[in-house]
């Protein structure tokens, strides 16, 4: 009882930063049809942006410790800046080939990711950075499972945005404007939504989110390196499969899902085999549900 | 008339040509010895391979000002495996092809000696691992030596140390590399033989796992006195970092791969208390200890670690095969190594046995304050 307790806690923790970066790659996919390959880069933008927010506020990067609103201040400018490379990596990369074939585009979004992590191992070098720590060994019992603050802070900040994402595409119009040129893009454009914004704002969003997922994931486990948006991008891309790409409540399912699995998959079965567990568990569930879970299936 | 002149320009031209190269390449070929070094100077170890190459050049850079190996400067061409076996075999590839490199050092990974080694033996070429570790490479092959002390010398040492501590629960935790899975052999049979007994013991993915929080879940349900990491630096301090985050507190015990600044860095308070081992220790420093970490402060202003001196030593064991025998073939070379006998470089004295493991003393080390300290 313990073990399941204390492994769903884990699960869910890691499974709302993939859900945090699950969310880009499908907002993208719903609007442009193509997996935002540079997503994940993006993340790893985030992170670093991030280190060098607290370097500039003096903060001690090697073992150092930061409060909650020095977390915060450096949240906001990293958002912002995960935003604008969006932006700029959607006008400049996947712009001009819009109207190309799609997988022009795929082959865009692979170089862009290939010239991100590139740019960042030569300006940051490749090593691995300390990142200052949130909430030092510090935890809370609940029975007898052990919950770390960082853990919990983690998860309400995932939760936080998902929430506010949800109410932003619900209630505002720009919202609105996304969800229907999701739904049938010719068709909003004749009623006069303005594709390019649209676009650019989706963009935004969805880098944002990786950025704050980057952050988060550095003051978690106090360590950013350059390639590290690999390995994330490909299990929030999974994710977003899983929950059925394209839909953003089954990217925040198929998040907290995965990581789940993995915790689990990994105490009950070997640690070694980890991934795998996780992949074998997606290749079944579209097996069962091809278009992932919550998907709409699309013709 | 005119056709037996021109045969006669051609004629001596191509042997003005044939004088003229055959002398510049023997001159080159006299003046200089060509070594290969290779490590991960970049990827998951890049702290380690980046200091394993600055170990290696302070090793040329002294030699030559020194006046050489028998007066011949001693040249080395460096290539980088970021940790990737592909790499290595490459790599290999590439220095066998090079008719000019009678001798290699490197690399830092096992995974990547294992790759290239069979390369290396092919092409008659010897290969001094600095930083490999894992019992496998014991039997790599006969042009296969390493300065650095094998895992099994390690694990050993180690699980001694666990039992003298009075720890009967050992948890060991391992990469899934052939530098964890070797420790792993090892372990099984040394920790019961010192009297403990082993109560957990799992894998993970080297370079690719970051939450180790579901692994640490499990480690606490197992209740260890002490934990065994066959890890490295960057897994070893994201591991205790996150152990002390979730309240577990047993003693973490690890061979050479903990001694890195990289883990003092990235762990933080965290790594306190945290033990391990290593061939060179800043603080029990012999007179050519002491010349290697001044020389190497003055050169690059920073305290050498362990893989920078196992990277000279690794240049150093060719120097003084090459100035005892004055081999200048690949053949050569190996007979000179074979025939070495005890040396003394930045880890103190050196001796390869029949194998071409090296056999050296180890200290045992603590985090204390933010630094390595001994252990006494």
């Amino acid at each position: 009882m313990y073990l399941l307790l204390q492994q769903l806690i884990n699960g869910l923790a890691v499974g709302g930063i993939y859900a945090l970066i699950a969310i880009g790659y499908t907002m993208v996919y719903g609007i442009l049809f193509f997996v935002n390959f540079a997503h994940g880069d993006i993340y790893m933008l985030g992170a670093f942006c991030a280190f060098f927010v607290f370097t500039f506020l003096g903060i001690e990067v090697t073992g150092g410790a930061i409060t909650v609103s020095q977390f915060l201040i450096a949240l906001i400018p990293s958002m912002l800046a995960c935003a604008a490379l969006g932006v700029v990596i959607e006008r400049f990369a996947y712009r001009p080939i819009r109207n190309g074939s799609r997988l022009s585009a795929m082959i865009s979004a692979l170089g862009a990711s290939i010239f991100l992590s590139n740019a960042a191992t030569y300006l940051f070098g490749s090593q691995t950075k300390p990142m200052p720590k949130l909430f030092a060994g510090k935890y809370f019992t609940v029975g007898s499972a052990t919950i770390s603050y960082i853990q919990t802070a983690v998860l309400i900040v995932s939760l936080i945005l998902m929430i506010l994402l949800h109410i932003f595409i619900k209630h505002t119009k720009l919202g609105k404007a996304i969800r229907a040129v999701s739904d049938d893009q010719r068709a909003a454009v004749l009623m006069g939504i303005d594709m390019d914004m649209v676009i650019s704002a989706t963009f935004a969003i969805g880098s944002a989110l990786a950025g704050a997922a980057g952050i988060m994931v550095g003051v978690y486990y106090a360590s950013i390196y350059p390639t590290m948006g690999g390995i994330a991008g490909i299990k929030a891309f999974t994710a977003a499969i899983l929950g059925g790409i394209g839909n953003i409540p089954g990217a925040m399912l198929g998040g907290i899902l995965l990581g789940i699995i993995e915790s689990l998959g990994g105490a009950y079965i070997s640690f070694g085999y980890r991934d795998a567990i996780a992949f074998v568990v997606l290749i079944i569930a579209l097996c069962a549900m091809p278009t992932g879970i919550l998907g709409k299936g699309r013709s | 008339m005119l056709g037996l002149r021109k045969i006669y320009t051609v004629l001596t031209l191509a042997i003005l040509t044939f004088v003229f190269f055959g002398l510049t390449s023997s001159i080159d070929a006299a003046e200089t010895i060509t070594l290969g070094w290779y490590g991960p100077t970049s990827g998951a170890a890049a702290q380690d391979g980046q200091e394993g190459r600055a170990g290696a050049e302070l090793a040329v850079e002294l030699v030559n000002a020194s006046g050489g190996i028998n007066g011949k400067q001693l040249v080395m061409i460096y290539a980088d495996d970021k940790s990737d076996p592909k790499e290595g075999a490459n790599i290999a590839t590439m220095f066998v092809s090079n008719k000019d490199i009678i001798g290699v050092v490197g690399p830092f990974n096992s995974s990547v000696i294992l790759a290239a080694a069979p390369i290396f033996n092919r092409g008659k070429l010897c290969d001094i691992g600095w930083g490999v570790t894992s019992p496998l490479i014991t039997t790599a092959g006969e042009y296969i030596y390493r300065v650095a002390p094998t895992d099994a010398w390690e694990a050993d040492f180690i699980s001694k140390w666990i039992a003298d501590e009075g720890y009967k629960k050992v948890a060991f935790l391992y990469e899934n590399t052939d530098y964890g899975v070797g420790m792993r052999d090892v372990i099984r049979k040394s920790l019961p033989g010192y009297g403990c007994e082993i109560v957990f013991e799992e894998p993970y993915v080297q370079g690719q796992t970051k939450d180790f929080g579901s692994i640490i879940a499990s480690l606490k349900q197992a209740a260890p006195d002490a934990v065994f990491m066959g890890a490295i630096y960057n897994e070893a301090a994201l591991l205790m970092t996150q152990a002390r985050d979730l309240g577990f507190n047993a003693p973490f015990f690890g061979t050479d791969g903990f001694f890195s600044a990289g883990l003092l860095d990235l762990g933080g308070g965290a790594v306190e208390g945290a033990r391990c081992c290593s061939a060179f220790f800043t603080e029990t420093a012999s007179p050519v200890v002491r010349e290697f970490i001044d020389a190497y402060v003055k050169k690059f202003d920073r305290t050498p670690g362990n893989w920078a001196a196992q990277s000279y030593d690794g240049v150093i064991a060719y120097v003084e095969a090459l100035k005892k025998s004055g081999a200048s073939t690949r053949e050569e070379v190996k007979k000179a190594l074979d025939a070495l006998g005890p040396f003394e470089g930045a880890t103190g004295i050196n001796e390869f046995d029949e194998n071409g493991d090296v056999r050296k003393d180890l200290v045992k080390l603590v985090v204390k304050e933010g630094k390595f300290a001994l252990y006494d």
